[in-house]
């Protein structure tokens, strides 16, 4: 079964001169979309990855990052509204699948209930106003 | 019968009646046409939504020694310089020429004049940067620097086209999402698109056009403008509904005022995926009830307001005039509407909420004395008849 998933790796100094990457591609057949990188010679090295590939090698290759002292750690991600850049223009409100946004036909103001995103990303293309932002947090 | 003057003697004493153009319906139905008339002095509107036909005309102080503005960029955004030295205009809907546009499709237009302007009007510092030729009088060919809204020398928003009178609902006959300037259309009819503000558009309330014209103080992005002339494709002869409404775009407006004094909340940068750049602009402007017929238009419901549904997926881009169909502003404005035997979602960029707060801070200003009327050089509707 294929995959698709976003990690945060955390390389300590010692691994930062390794190709890790091309392992990842070479020996587990994953492929990578590097995100976002930083790596300071003699500190540790921060690179966030999207992987997609089957689910057993992306398990093994994750074995092969912790083996060589890499830490994982999944990327949640999550939809911020902001209250403040919101006009409450309600284009947000068809796309999304899971009826998060919600108008109150007296007032025609919209509200974000949060609980029931799953973040899909729809209102991120629909809202002009910037008032939709997405937010990453890295799990524990 | 009613006089301007009369009703701005009324404001100076502070005796003058004010109701949006919401309020004003209740009134009626409780006191009538005729006592309604006696005791109410003003209606006012208000509008808030994308209008891409907006932009800031600036003047920069000269460096020394002076520049004769040639390619002009604020923040990478190219500005017009076709006009004396130091006088640049920038347009809503300009770009930054490294913007990848659709090539990424759709494109996701992060930043360009309308942002800019909201930018400015929020106090933010801008980097100008000037190129030119060089001349005897304006040697330098090259000028960078910050500007703000307080070192300008001037910094005026000049609209050529807002507040569409009426407009299209856009929907989507394909199978594949399409991004538009109304929004990203959900295929096989999976949203309907509408714009303005329904009751409380400015020229709904007024559709002869018979008290607005070029001179009439308005409400402009938070400050004072006013009407300069009519709008671009302003097309006062389309079919209207038995009241006087216009069944699809009619009337639109060109508008003037000093951005020194307006605010970020009613100007705002947008970025429409796949589209590009434009400006929000929230207007409201006041309807003085002259007579009997100036106060019956502005009796105008949501209900009666039509709307014409149009396919942007085809008909719109190939300049088709097929209509699938009109549903009024009330259903559009309610969340769903039929559409060809289809409960469809509508949604739209223009806000009601801003609309209704704008006709509301107009009629607080006019009660408080801040905001008088005028008389207007020549209304719309005898400057239509005129030309």
């Amino acid at each position: 079964m294929k995959v698709k998933r976003k990690y945060l790796l955390i390389f300590p100094e010692q691994t930062v001169d390794r190709p890790i990457t091309y392992h990842l591609i070479h020996d587990y057949d994953l492929m990578i979309n590097i995100l976002k990188a930083s790596v300071t010679p003699g500190k540790e090295g921060r690179l966030v990855i999207e992987v997609q590939g089957e689910k057993g090698a992306l398990e093994s290759a994750k074995n092969y990052l912790s083996g060589i002292g890499v830490r994982i750690k999944p990327v949640i991600e999550g939809i911020h509204w902001l209250r403040e850049r919101c006009v409450h223009c309600t284009a947000c409100v068809p796309g999304c699948p899971s009826q998060c946004f919600v108008v109150d036909r007296k007032t025609m103001r919209v509200s974000f209930e949060k609980e029931r995103c799953i973040v899909c990303k729809h209102c991120l293309s629909a809202c002009a106003y910037g008032a939709i932002e997405i937010l990453e947090n890295y799990a524990d | 019968m009613k006089t301007i003057e009369e009703i701005n003697q009324k404001i100076k004493s502070g005796k003058v009646v004010v109701v949006t153009a919401e309020e004003i319906l209740s009134i009626v139905k409780e006191k009538g046409i005729k006592k309604t008339l006696e005791e109410v002095d003003v209606v006012t509107t208000g509008t808030f939504s994308p209008m891409c036909s907006s932009g800031v005309l600036l003047n920069f102080s000269q460096p020394k020694p002076k520049i004769k503005a040639g390619a002009v960029y604020l923040n990478n955004v190219p500005a017009y310089s076709g006009l004396a030295a130091a006088d640049i205009y920038l347009g809503a809907s300009a770009l930054p020429e490294e913007d990848p546009r659709n090539k990424v499709y759709p494109g996701a237009f992060k930043y360009g004049g309308g942002h800019i302007i909201e930018d400015l009007v929020s106090g933010k510092d801008i980097k100008l940067s000037v190129f030119a030729y060089g001349t005897h009088c304006y040697p330098r060919k090259e000028y960078s620097c910050l500007i703000n809204l307080k070192n300008l020398n001037d910094a005026i928003l000049l609209n050529p086209r807002n507040s569409y009178q009426n407009y299209n609902v856009a929907v989507n006959l394909s199978d594949k999402v399409i991004y538009t300037y109304m929004g990203v259309l959900l295929p096989k009819l999976g949203s309907a698109h509408y714009a303005t503000a329904g009751m409380l558009s400015p020229l709904m309330n007024d559709p002869y056009y018979k008290t607005i014209g070029i001179g009439t103080r308005v409400f402009l992005g938070g400050g004072i403008g006013y009407i300069i002339w009519h709008g671009t494709q302003h097309t006062p002869n389309s079919p209207r509904t038995e009241r006087g409404i216009p069944k699809g775009p009619a009337g639109t407006l060109a508008l003037i005022g000093d951005l020194k004094q307006m605010s970020s909340h009613f100007l705002r940068g947008v970025s429409l995926r796949g589209y590009g750049v434009s400006l929000a602009v929230g207007i409201g402007i006041p309807i003085p009830l002259l007579n009997e017929e100036i106060l019956s238009y502005t009796l105008v419901a949501n209900k009666d307001i039509i709307m014409p549904v149009v396919d942007y997926s085809e008909a719109y881009p190939n300049g088709k005039d097929e209509i699938l169909a009109e549903v009024s502003y009330e259903e559009l404005k309610s969340g769903s509407t039929k559409i060809l035997g289809k409960r469809v979602p509508t949604c739209t960029f223009s806000s009601y909420a801003r609309a209704r707060e704008i006709a509301n801070t107009l009629k607080e200003w006019i009660r408080q004395g801040r905001f008088t009327l005028t008389q207007p050089a020549i209304t719309i509707d005898r400057l239509n008849n005129e030309s």
